[in-house]
């Protein structure tokens, strides 16, 4: 056995957790090997030493919280968690605008003031045949529920489909405008 | 066994007779990882709510105890990574080497030397101190160790062989001959 095998059995070895054959083996290195005998005097007064931190002493009253503890934090987290699946529908509802202005406003930032190139649109129903023809009818859906999900929350739909098409970008208001020429034809 | 079937069936009564069944060794191996007892209680206390929260995926060969105890003893390394700044103590600190050099040739007090100890040991980094207190005063093998951790053989042996090699050059003025505790 070499000094690095030794060391890799010291610890065990200075427990007494190692097996007889190696123990032997062990105990003929060290008749020949000081270092590695200071190295278990050493290993062995360290372990002494730590030793004597072996107890921790626990009062008899310390963990008589412990379980009413682990029930307040149980109930905490319920509380917690129902607390969150309420905000469910207000994150879906969320998502839902975020959704729908990415797509009506590609162009964030261009804006225009009220009254410009665009007709009033008579109804919202009109709106909602644009914006289907526009963007399909996936997203008329998506924005009925949530104008829904606001209106049960005591919300209303802020800002008119006037509104919109004022923030519209160029590119948008000129298909947005020739779709509803193409319905007025249509209409008329 | 009855309580074990109990607790996965969300029976709080079973659950509450294996929480204080186990409370006292969980809290122990906590307390002896992050030196701080309200730390501890806290940190023993969230290893059973986890429990109970994730009871459904509990299997039973592998022993209620068992897996408590791996809960816990992975929640203390995360509060010790994240707490790093709140230990109080550094290996490096020259205060411990100065007051070791002077206690070093006199008889040491028993309280002294504990809080000596404590220090050091809180002077570990986080895994280091968790392979350390597993083996040294859990009794854990090398390879209980490496399961509970979730690390290889390897790791624990390189781990603990630094803990020691450190703990050993902020104690080793306490081994000299003739500062024997008192």
């Amino acid at each position: 056995m070499n000094c690095a095998a030794f060391r890799e059995h010291l610890d065990d070895f200075a427990r007494g957790r190692t097996v007889e054959y190696i123990s032997e083996a062990l105990r003929t290195h060290l008749e020949s090997c000081p270092e590695c005998r200071t190295e278990l005097a050493d290993h062995a007064a360290l372990l002494s030493l730590l030793e004597t931190q072996a107890d921790i002493e626990i009062k008899p009253t310390e963990l008589d919280e412990f379980l009413p503890g682990v029930w307040n934090k149980i109930e905490k987290e319920r509380g917690y968690r129902a607390w969150s699946y309420r905000l469910v529908p207000a994150v879906a509802l969320a998502v839902v605008l975020l959704v729908f202005v990415f797509r009506q406003f590609p162009d964030r930032g261009i804006s225009r003031e009220a009254g410009g190139t665009v007709e009033n649109i008579e109804s919202p129903e009109a709106y909602s045949s644009l914006i289907a023809a526009m963007f399909g009818n996936d997203i008329v859906q998506e924005i009925e529920i949530a104008e829904q999900e606001l209106e049960s929350h005591g919300w209303f739909f802020i800002g008119g489909y006037e509104d919109m098409m004022i923030s519209m970008g160029d590119e948008d208001l000129k298909k947005l405008e020739s779709k509803l020429e193409e319905l007025r034809e249509n209409k008329g | 066994m009855e309580e074990i079937k109990g607790f996965i069936s969300g029976d709080n009564k079973a659950f509450g007779e294996l929480v204080n069944r186990y409370k006292e060794r969980i809290y122990t191996v906590v307390l002896r990882m992050v030196g701080n007892r309200d730390d501890a209680k806290d940190i023993a206390q969230d290893a059973f709510v986890r429990a109970y929260r994730n009871r459904q995926s509990f299997r039973e060969e592998s022993g209620f105890y068992t897996w408590v105890y791996r809960i816990a003893v992975n929640l203390a390394i995360n509060f010790l990574n994240r707490d790093r700044e709140r230990s109080a103590y550094s290996l490096d600190d020259p205060r411990l080497g100065e007051q070791s050099a002077v206690v070093s040739n006199q008889r040491i007090d028993a309280e002294e030397l504990r809080r000596a100890i404590d220090k050091a040991i809180a002077g570990l980094p986080a895994r280091q101190r968790a392979v350390f207190v597993l083996r040294q005063y859990e009794l854990k093998s090398n390879g209980e160790i490496a399961s509970l951790l979730s690390i290889t053989e390897g790791a624990v042996k390189a781990n603990y062989f630094q803990a020691i090699r450190k703990l050993r050059q902020v104690l080793g003025r306490y081994l000299k001959e003739g500062s024997l505790v008192s």
